[in-house]
């Protein structure tokens, strides 16, 4: 039993971790209709250079303001570099784009940063387990729960109570009339793809201490948190979340019960599932094309 | 992403590549002759994954992972159950089959995205089983397995030339079937579905079937590929099929031309040659997915595409230069002779569709209809009937429900109350492709043609499919008709549909609303976005469908066209029905006109009523 409730209670920190990254997804998706395929390689990546901040003697909590501003800027110059430039080819072509950027990333990280891993990366909060109504429960895992939380905290802040943030929700809504208004759409995506590698620089300093900092670190996000980002409803924010903890804490119990690849096999179902069942997600409304 | 200007030539670069590929292979150095063998078999995966994702515009990211199915199934078969060659494949292409049959289940389900995130994740559970412990027994685990080789009609695939011709024998037969596919009535619908899912549908094809044919189809020959590929390494190993491959796959399909299978092929036999000719360079794999992004930023037809288009341009600047003058006349003289009259003048119905009695049965009732999303109602009980072989207008001023009633019509959107009769029968509770079946028919606001198709072929798709399903000398002569009803020029017949002007797309639209003679057709906002001039050929299309007896529901907010067209009228506003009735009487009424004129425009005498 407590075999169980370990496995619960450490699958919802990952949970947290899928989740996260698949709310990454979806903000971006819901502001700029792009499915991106490269969110994931791009977290790699900022766990990477996160480790250089930290090698090269930054301490840890200046190293991961750094991470945040880098996944900023590094939102900005992407979605510069790869979906501005004709970008009237249509949605299809961007989704391949990213699709090229994933495997840009991907490559550039194994031959320019990864030799010697993988490495290790400090934890905001050092120390054993720490014992909660006799569960014990990993630091670390509290440390995801609370940066989550101000993370989802800020956001809400940001969407509800800001310009910048009002003006992406109505994007989101009818583009056209955003437009109408005379608003600089390039500024608002801008906004979208930087506070999307926000939140992958999050991901990526919450799981680097836990699965090392590696070129293969994210490679099962593109099940799990693909799979949270489809059960939440694929626009939903809280629903990512809540597939993620979904996903996590299904996939983690599989692990201590069966291994990993039973894991992936239930989460590969748990995905079909909800496609043949309920493809507008557990809690999303469904989108649909207008013509 | 090509149009099919550029297919015409298909035949011919493939033969010059393969005459390449061939003469290549001739050499003593066995190395080159494995790496055109293994660009083969990766030609082979791509030309089926251009099915998918060229065509259909469904990107696949597990074709690696199902090259992996045919590698793996086929030599398991062999080792572990005594299997010999022939038999095994059949067992690892049926395998592919159900496993695409499985994944599309779900994949093809969320239009666009669904396929790519299902077949991304395939390929990394299945990268994980091969070097897992699960299925051991079958993968050799991160080892992998010496592949028996196998014999094909007496040929020993051991022997490395034989296996070569072999694998260019198969990839001859591939790309020859998945054309064949590619360019018969399926494969129009593929395209169509890469342009929006709701046309087809709404065409009357079922989607999903289709696109699941093109799933398996795809999957199939991409396990034939794998195959192939460890026929000629003589092992497998997890490492061959690794996540990456189904995106590099994608990668040199993309630079190669998507949507032309040559195109792809090429990219796959580049790749496998360069892979040969650059080992050891540091940093190779980063090239291949920079070069796939600079050509979907500045090439998305591919390379392919760049030569195609460099041609065609030569051609068309050839033949406007021959044309140019005549079409002048031919597009000044038409709306000149009759410029005097006023528009609305021009447009009032001739005499004999005038002359209709105006008391018909019923063809189609809409009772009661409700729609509402969250807190709004966009449609309030909204009744009234449309009368058989009439024109019947449905106005109202911007949000007043008009185009919420269309998708409610066609099944886009389900009602929340109420229904929908068809000659008597309900059809609310019908998927949109068995109500397109059943004789509902709709064009669109924005005329949504299939821009890799000719005019001819966006009319001929609407032909084959839906209440029609014409087939042969058939389709052609029912094409024919219903682009001349419509008033297409001929000349514009066999053009790509995106090289004409707004007006003709509309006509070609109303063409294929019309081609497979439904009892209905809704004509969504037919005169947005069209001059003048160009709203009289779309009048006289609507007399031309009129007098074939066919019914017509036009949807519009141009007042005077609607006044002159229409046997009757209904006005909706805030999703309630205000008039309904004759236009010259409904339109005059003190409501209506309030309501189009909006509050703050009208006098505060008649406000206060």
């Amino acid at each position: 039993m407590s075999l169980f409730v370990s496995a619960v209670v450490s699958g919802i920190g990952i949970g947290f971790l899928y989740g996260i990254m698949g709310l990454s997804i979806a903000l971006l998706y819901k502001s700029t209709g792009i499915i991106s395929f490269a969110q994931p390689p791009l977290a790699m990546l900022l766990a990477f250079m996160g480790y250089r901040y930290i090698s090269a003697g930054m301490p840890l909590y200046a190293a991961i303001l750094a991470m945040v501003l880098t996944g900023a800027l590094l939102g900005v110059l992407v979605y510069w570099l790869a979906f501005v430039p004709q970008e009237q080819h249509g949605i299809f072509n961007l989704i391949l784009r990213s699709i090229a950027l994933a495997l840009i990333v991907e490559q550039a990280v194994v031959y320019l940063l990864s030799e010697g891993e993988p490495f290790l990366f400090p934890k905001m909060w050092e120390g054993g387990p720490i014992t909660l109504a006799g569960i014990n429960v990993p630091r670390q895992n509290l440390v995801i729960i609370v940066v989550t939380l101000v993370l989802l905290a800020a956001l809400l802040v940001f969407f509800r109570h800001t310009r910048l943030g009002l003006l992406l929700r109505a994007v989101a809504d009818s583009p056209g009339v955003v437009r109408l208004l005379g608003v600089n759409t390039r500024l608002l995506m801008t906004a979208a793809w930087a506070v999307s590698l926000i939140a992958c620089a999050v991901v990526a300093l919450l799981a680097a201490p836990i699965s090392l900092v590696s070129s293969a670190m994210f490679a099962p996000y593109v099940l799990y948190a693909f799979t949270a980002f489809i059960l939440g409803g694929i626009s939903s924010w809280g629903g990512a979340i809540a597939g993620g903890i979904i996903v996590g804490v299904s996939s983690n119990v599989a692990v201590v019960y069966s291994g990993t690849e039973i894991a992936a096999l239930i989460t590969f179902a748990i995905l079909g599932a909800i496609l043949i069942l309920k493809p507008a997600g557990l809690f999303g409304t469904s989108v649909r094309e207008r013509l | 992403m090509l149009s099919s200007r550029a297919h015409l030539g298909t035949w011919k670069v493939g033969v010059v590549l393969l005459a390449v590929v061939i003469i290549a292979a001739q050499g003593s150095s066995s190395a080159l002759l494995l790496a055109l063998t293994a660009g083969a078999a990766y030609a082979i995966a791509a030309v089926g994954m251009d099915l998918m994702t060229g065509y259909a515009g469904q990107p696949t990211l597990g074709q690696g992972a199902f090259m992996a199915v045919g590698a793996y199934a086929s030599t398991a078969m062999m080792i572990n159950y005594g299997w010999s060659f022939l038999p095994a494949v059949g067992f690892a292409l049926a395998l592919a089959a159900v496993i695409a049959v499985l994944l599309g289940l779900g994949a093809l389900r969320l239009a666009h995205i669904g396929t790519a995130i299902v077949t991304f994740s395939f390929a990394f559970v299945v990268f994980m089983l091969l070097n897992g412990d699960l299925l051991k027994t079958w993968t050799g685990q991160a080892t992998g397995l010496v592949v028996p080789a196998g014999t094909i009609l007496g040929l020993d695939l051991y022997d490395e030339r034989t296996c070569f011709y072999v694998a260019i024998a198969m990839l001859v037969v591939v790309t020859a079937l998945t054309y064949a596919y590619a360019h018969s009535r399926h494969g129009r619908v593929l395209m169509a579905v890469k342009r929006s899912e709701i046309l087809p549908a709404v065409l009357g094809v079922n989607v999903f079937t289709v696109k699941l044919v093109a799933m398996v189809w795809s999957s199939v020959v991409g396990a034939l590929g794998g195959v192939i590929l460890v026929q000629a390494s003589g092992f497998t190993t997890p490492e061959l099929f690794a996540t990456t491959l189904s995106i590099t796959l994608l990668a040199v399909s993309a630079i190669g031309g998507l949507g032309t299978l040559v195109g792809p092929a090429a990219g796959a036999f580049v790749y496998s040659w360069l892979g040969y000719a650059g080992a050891g360079v540091s940093g190779s794999g980063m090239w291949w997915p920079l070069a796939f992004l600079a050509v979907l930023i500045f090439s998305p037809a591919g390379m392919y595409g760049l030569v195609g288009s460099a041609a065609s341009t030569v051609v068309r600047t050839v033949r406007r230069r021959t044309s140019t003058a005549t079409e002048v006349t031919e597009a000044t003289a038409g709306p000149n002779d009759e410029q005097a009259d006023a528009p609305a003048q021009r447009w009032q119905q001739p005499s004999d569709v005038r002359a209709l009695p105006a008391e018909t049965e019923p063809v189609l009732e809409v009772r009661d209809l409700t729609l509402r999303y969250g807190g709004v109602t966009a449609l309030d009980k909204v009744t009234f009937t449309v009368a058989r072989g009439r024109i019947h207008a449905l106005v109202g001023p911007n949000g007043a429900g008009k185009t919420s009633l269309l998708d409610v019509l066609m099944g886009v959107t389900s009602a929340t109350g109420g229904d929908v009769l068809l000659d008597g029968v309900s059809v609310l509770g019908d998927p949109p492709h068995r109500r397109a079946r059943k004789g509902l028919s709709r064009s669109f606001q924005h005329a949504t043609l299939v821009p890799d198709l000719t005019v001819f072929q966006n009319v001929q798709l609407a032909a084959e499919n839906g209440a029609a399903r014409r087939r042969g000398a058939d389709v052609r002569a029912a094409t024919a008709a219903a682009l001349t009803m419509a008033g297409v020029p001929e000349r514009l017949w066999h053009r790509p549909s995106d090289e004409l002007n707004g007006g003709d797309q509309k006509l070609v639209d109303i063409a294929r609303a019309f081609v497979g003679r439904p009892k209905v057709i809704l004509l969504d906002e037919p005169t947005s976005g069209v001059t003048e001039a160009e709203i009289d050929g779309i009048a006289s299309a609507i007399y031309a469908a009129c007098r074939e007896g066919i019914t017509l529901l036009v949807i519009d907010h141009n007042i005077e066209f609607v006044r002159a067209i229409a046997h009757r009228v209904t006005v909706l506003d805030f999703g309630r029905v205000i008039g309904d009735g004759e236009p010259a009487r409904v339109l005059n009424s003190r409501e209506v006109v309030q309501a189009f004129l909006g509050g703050g425009n009208s006098d505060p005498a008649d406000s206060r009523n």
